[in-house]
């Protein structure tokens, strides 16, 4: 997984909850990279998961819930970063919609090795339907990045979302 | 205690930092040293791309060279080809002149109903042999780019029906009936080249001749939209041909098909050479044809309106020509013996000088108005006598007239550049002397 989801998660957690905090679930942890996270590196995404998992257990918050937070955070450093995406794209849908052939395509062309999830998208009209596919289980993260992305285009959206087996969550995400 | 607490608060919060310090210092490294990496795989990268890029540099260098060199070559081989063809055509042409003026005279001798049969097709096949050659040496000569057109005035009316007398019989003997028309805007007197004019003319009819059995053939002339070309059609209801045929017809060597050699016979050089003299003469060949329904053939041609020539400047123009003191330099006997005959036809007594240096010395004792000069002769050639002649301080310029055997471009400018005037090639003709003498003296 690319070091920036790392860097941003760790900054996120400073900033919510502290510094402290930030020491003690990497201690907790106990990452095999050591926790020194650079956003130009690559590191196993069973890091962060051990590490949202130790904030849920200091916080009481479920993972669920820190993942999906996360990723509504991440959406936005997104946003900021690579703002050359988001140029002529009218609304969150025809962006989430755009995923796989635009985003996906372009992560490839930086990075050949990355193991990117599988998004099947079916747009009909102001309804969205996503499903993710992925042996990594961060379908919360995916919600959130799903949200943030709402946010990001002042769009309201609601999602629904259900299992589908093991490997595959569908979401339907509706423009209210 | 207190203080003991307060020292351990302060050794953990120490150690805190420490490790966070630690963190991001080894995060720093990580960083420079992914970079340093990253660097090295992009310079490497680099490398390898601008030393692919030379080599394909190379490489195309090297291509382009060979392709040149291939290139030379083909048309080194390509010109080496048309001199050969031109040079045996011409080697050929000369005894076969020979055949052919032999089996005349034996034609006139008194013969047996037998050998007369066997001498007529000794004749007609010696004939049909020269055309061969003379289609051989023309197409030769055009893809070496050593034809020149004559660019004179001349009578189009008069030619075209001289064409037509000749195929007037033939046709009469097939049972066709040849047409000719002629729009009455097209000029009488065009400038040009007769010669080749009359060889498309010459070949568009033979051939629709020989590829029609019944109906007619014809020949008209009218203006095209373009001012100063005109556009020939000839026309006949023969065999016809489809696209295929039609497609590789102006090709040299090819015909309709190879059955046509065996039914018909020819080169299949007769059309190649009529588009390339068409291009020469500034207009192009095409045409219409359906299987079984006949052929139409058209041309385009540049022809200038040209300038109506009168007999009786010329009659006039022959007797000034008497006047002239005219020296012959010529070191063969028989060609010196020509040369005065025509002469006298044109009321000049030439003085005669058998090489360039007698004809040297006999223009620094006499002053001549025309020397007629023969380019290769033993002791001096025409060349260096015309310089010598050139050199002199005479009073009177005498025009020098070469008479050369070669009537290619390049002799031609090596006369002019060693201060001849004009030349006139052997062997020599009445009309092409007096032609060139009224040039001067008119």
């Amino acid at each position: 997984m690319k070091g920036m989801v790392f860097t941003e998660f760790l900054e996120m957690v400073e900033a919510k909850f502290s510094a402290d905090m930030v020491d003690d679930i990497i201690d907790d942890a106990n990452p095999a990279s050591g926790g020194a996270y650079t956003s130009v590196g690559t590191y196993s995404h069973e890091e962060l998961v051990d590490m949202v998992v130790a904030l849920s257990n200091r916080t009481q918050i479920p993972v669920p819930v820190l993942v999906r937070t996360f990723g509504e955070h991440v959406f936005g450093v997104f946003a900021r970063s690579f703002q050359q995406f988001f140029e002529g794209v009218p609304d969150a849908l025809t962006f989430l919609s755009g995923i796989e052939d635009i985003i996906h395509a372009q992560v490839i062309k930086l990075y050949p090795d990355a193991q990117l999830p599988k998004f099947d998208c079916l747009r009909e009209g102001n309804q969205l339907t996503m499903i993710y596919h992925s042996d990594r289980h961060l379908a919360d993260l995916a919600e959130g990045l799903i949200m943030g992305c709402g946010q990001h285009f002042g769009d309201n959206l609601t999602i629904q979302r259900d299992e589908v087996n093991e490997l595959s969550t569908r979401f339907i995400v509706t423009k209210v | 205690m207190e203080a003991q607490q307060q020292t351990d608060a302060l050794t953990l919060l120490e150690q805190r930092w420490q490790k966070r310090l630690d963190r991001e210092r080894a995060a720093r490294k990580e960083a420079e040293r992914l970079l340093e990496e990253k660097s090295l795989a992009l310079y490497e990268r680099n490398v390898e791309l601008r030393e692919l890029a030379s080599n394909l540099e190379k490489l195309v260098d090297q291509r382009t060279n060979e392709l040149a060199v291939a290139l030379k070559k083909a048309q080194a081989a390509t010109l080496a080809k048309s001199e050969f063809l031109a040079t045996m055509s011409h080697e050929i042409r000369t005894p076969l002149n020979g055949v052919l003026g032999m089996a005349q005279l034996l034609f006139d001798t008194e013969l047996s109903e037998q050998q007369r049969e066997y001498v007529s097709n000794l004749k007609n096949t010696s004939n049909t042999l020269l055309a061969i050659i003379n289609d051989v040496l023309d197409f030769s000569k055009i893809e070496a780019g050593k034809l020149e057109l004559e660019s004179i005035s001349y009578d189009l009316y008069q030619l075209v029906k001289e064409v037509c007398a000749i195929f007037k019989l033939q046709a009469q003997q097939k049972g066709l009936s040849l047409q000719v028309e002629f729009n009455e805007l097209v000029p009488r007197w065009i400038v040009g080249d007769p010669t080749r004019l009359r060889q498309i003319l010459m070949n568009l009819l033979s051939n629709a001749m020989k590829f029609t059995e019944s109906g007619t053939v014809g020949l008209a002339l009218m203006p095209s939209v373009e001012s100063d070309v005109l556009t020939v059609c000839v026309w006949d209801t023969g065999v016809g041909m489809d696209e295929k045929a039609r497609s590789k017809l102006f090709q040299a060597f090819s015909q309709a098909d190879a059955s046509t050699t065996c039914q018909y016979g020819g080169t299949g050089l007769g059309l190649a050479i009529c588009d390339r003299l068409t291009t020469l003469m500034g207009g192009r060949i095409w045409v219409e044809s359906e299987q079984h329904k006949g052929s139409r053939f058209y041309f385009t041609f540049a022809a200038p309106r040209g300038k109506e020539s009168s007999q009786e400047i010329r009659v006039e123009t022959i007797k000034s020509l008497a006047e002239l003191k005219v020296l012959l330099v010529e070191d063969n006997a028989i060609n010196r013996l020509v040369a005065t005959k025509l002469l006298q036809k044109l009321n000049i007594n030439a003085a005669i000088a058998v090489d360039g240096l007698e004809a040297v010395a006999m223009t620094e004792k006499a002053a001549y108005d025309l020397i007629l000069m023969d380019m290769q002769m033993p002791n001096m050639d025409g060349l260096t006598a015309t310089q010598h002649i050139r050199a002199m301080n005479l009073s009177k310029r005498p025009k020098i007239i070469a008479l050369t055997a070669n009537a290619m471009n390049e002799d031609q400018e090596r006369c002019l550049a060693a201060g001849m005037d004009d030349f006139i090639s052997k062997p020599i003709h009445f009309d092409q002397l007096k032609q060139t003498l009224a040039r001067f003296y008119p």
